[in-house]
């Protein structure tokens, strides 16, 4: 299936925590292709709602639940960040939600039997954490990973009816379309009732600049995509959680984590308040260390690179982190 | 008992405005007083800048050499903190591109903290506010950074 799903635009590669991946796609619309030693998977997300997961280790398929499941499994998964544009993303579905109703059996967060979480008022609940709403026979019947047995068959026809319900809300929202425009609950056979009752209720598709503002959210791609900057990586506890750019960073990590120890040690000495970030400046070029919410971010650029449009954007992260701790 | 005492030849070296075998000072270019002095004034130019706090030339082991503060400054504590800032910035240069180390710039919500290399084993600290005008920093020590290493 993989094959035939859009290209898009490749962002970067990365390791992380699969729950990092989930927590940190707040705002990326696309695929993010998991690899895992040789074989691959991938996980569809629209704006921090995951829509399907699926991973194929030789002949083996996991999909929904499972690859959930095993996705969450390992502790860093290597994976890579492609977005896609609003049009790719439909197709994406499409290609998914097809795929999902030639092979019925494997499960699917599109072959959840849980129709009442597909209505609720965003459908985000649901799309958040799909694996709450797939219905137990189903999952046990996936769990087999073989063809349909007698007693899963029915439940398998109703799903697929509601994925094309899922299919649908979802593309809905992707437009832009209110819910409201749609009456899901309309008919169980799962095809929804359009009711554009004015055009100018129907709001057009993000434009593609606005589509990489909102992966500039990543912060990293913000970044990157800066003149002169080299390498992106964020790291905690010695661990480099997820890193982009030309040049790995995984080796200054350790003596990353002793100058912030040293800087932190710096600021309850001196009283000179929270570490805020630390530059070094050396002739090839430039390290800046600062925190990233719980974490920390190390950037690498060239030198004689615009520092100040780095820090514009690292001031920004206290603030949200101020805010978090509030919540 | 019989003292016995054995002809050593000893090569005199200068450096640092003295002329010294081993451990001994033989003879003093300038006195301690007026080289220090002159130093002061170097670091006079650095305090007088407006959000300037303090001023510090410190050596690797942690031992300060001489500085000028504003404030209630304790300059010992600053510079044991300050010189492991500095060594692991060098750690990081040289992995990173065998590169010596240029400048540090550590910000904290109150004060910045500026520190560069001045000699091998001497670097300079400079505590600033951050409405003070960085680019005046700097340049002060661009000026002086020469006349400062032959005062050391």
């Amino acid at each position: 299936m993989m094959e035939k799903l859009p290209e898009g635009t490749v962002i970067g590669q990365m390791r992380a925590s699969f729950d990092w991946v989930l927590s940190h796609t707040a705002r990326f619309a696309g695929i993010v292709v998991v690899i895992v030693q040789d074989s691959r998977g991938f996980i569809l997300i629209d704006k921090g709602k995951p829509l399907a997961y699926y991973f194929r280790h030789g002949k083996r398929v996991l999909k929904g639940h499972n690859a959930y499941e095993y996705f969450r499994s390992q502790s860093a998964i290597l994976f890579e960040l492609r977005r896609y544009s609003p049009e790719e993303m439909i197709t994406a579905l499409e290609i998914v939600s097809a795929e999902d109703k030639k092979t019925p059996t494997l499960e699917s967060v599109f072959l959840s039997g849980d129709k009442q979480g597909l209505i609720v008022e965003n459908g985000a609940a649901d799309l958040q954490n799909p694996v709450h709403a797939i219905s137990g026979k189903t999952r046990v019947a996936m769990e087999s990973g073989e063809g349909p047995d007698k007693e899963s068959a029915e439940p398998m026809a109703a799903d697929v009816q509601s994925a094309e319900n899922l299919a649908a809300t979802v593309l809905a929202q992707m437009a832009g379309i209110d819910n409201s425009l749609y009456d899901v609950h309309a008919e169980d056979s799962g095809r929804y009732q359009e009711r554009p009752e004015d055009e100018s209720d129907i709001r057009s598709f993000e434009t593609e600049d606005e589509v990489v503002a909102n992966i500039g959210e990543l912060l990293l791609g913000q970044i990157i995509g800066l003149p002169g900057v080299i390498a992106v990586s964020i790291f905690k506890r010695g661990m480099n959680i997820l890193s982009i750019g030309d040049i790995s960073l995984e080796n200054l990590i350790d003596i990353a984590e002793d100058l912030i120890g040293s800087a932190k040690e710096v600021s309850s000495v001196m009283k000179t308040g929270p570490f805020v970030q630390m530059t070094l400046q050396i002739p090839a070029g430039n390290v800046i260390i600062a925190p990233y919410w719980d974490e920390y971010l190390c950037i690498l650029t060239r030198p004689g690179i615009n520092l100040g449009q780095i820090r514009k954007i690292l001031r920004d992260i206290p603030a949200g982190h101020v805010v978090s701790q509030g919540r | 008992m019989t003292e016995h005492w054995q002809q050593v030849i000893v090569t005199p070296e200068f450096g640092n405005g003295q002329l010294t075998t081993g451990n001994r000072i033989i003879y003093e270019l300038a006195d301690n007083y007026s080289i220090a002095a002159m130093l002061k004034d170097i670091l006079h130019k650095f305090i007088v800048i407006d959000g300037v706090t303090s001023v510090h030339l410190i050596r690797d082991d942690g031992e300060v050499v001489d500085g000028l503060e504003t404030g209630d400054i304790d300059d010992n504590q600053l510079a044991a903190v300050v010189s492991f800032v500095m060594a692991e910035s060098k750690a990081m240069a040289l992995k990173l591109c065998n590169d010596p180390l240029t400048m540090v710039y550590l910000e904290f919500r109150d004060y910045l903290l500026l520190s560069s290399p001045l000699t091998g084993q001497l670097f300079i600290v400079i505590i600033v506010k951050p409405s003070a005008n960085i680019a005046l920093v700097m340049a002060e020590l661009k000026k002086n950074r020469d006349t400062i290493i032959q005062q050391l």
